[in-house]
């Protein structure tokens, strides 16, 4: 945006691996670290774990009153 | 800066100690600026459905 005039005087061969390899670095880092400090994403990786079906607590109206007399 | 410094760094086709002219540079940054947004948007997505999926710091 404001900076581009930094490839004036850093070679891009140099500034842009340097640049990629941070943010690769950086993703590999915050992916470590939900590895160890989150259940979920181990189990994810588990897998084998299906999700329970919602057992149906809504009971149809009509079985519910008694049939008026 | 004396003139012919001036006129030096106004020249658009000086070539800079990195081997680039100015207008490269800034064509460079252009694309590398645009892959990031690209980057932070496919982050911002993923961050959502992380969030929806197992929220943090509730």
């Amino acid at each position: 945006m404001n900076q581009g005039k930094i490839w004036r005087v850093v070679n891009p061969t140099v500034g842009i691996p340097l640049f990629l390899g941070s943010v690769a670095l950086t993703s590999l880092f915050v992916h470590y670290q939900l590895i160890n400090h989150t259940t979920w994403l181990p189990a994810y990786y588990q897998g084998g774990q299906k999700a329970k079906p919602v057992a149906t607590a809504v009971v149809a109206p009509d079985a519910s009153t008694p049939a008026k007399q | 800066m004396t003139d012919k410094e001036k006129r030096m760094a106004d020249d658009p086709s000086r070539v800079w100690p990195s081997g680039l002219t100015t207008a490269e540079a800034e064509e460079l940054q252009a694309g590398l600026v645009d892959g990031t947004r690209v980057f932070f948007m496919i982050a911002v997505i993923a961050h959502i459905l992380a969030f929806a999926y197992s929220p943090w710091l509730k």
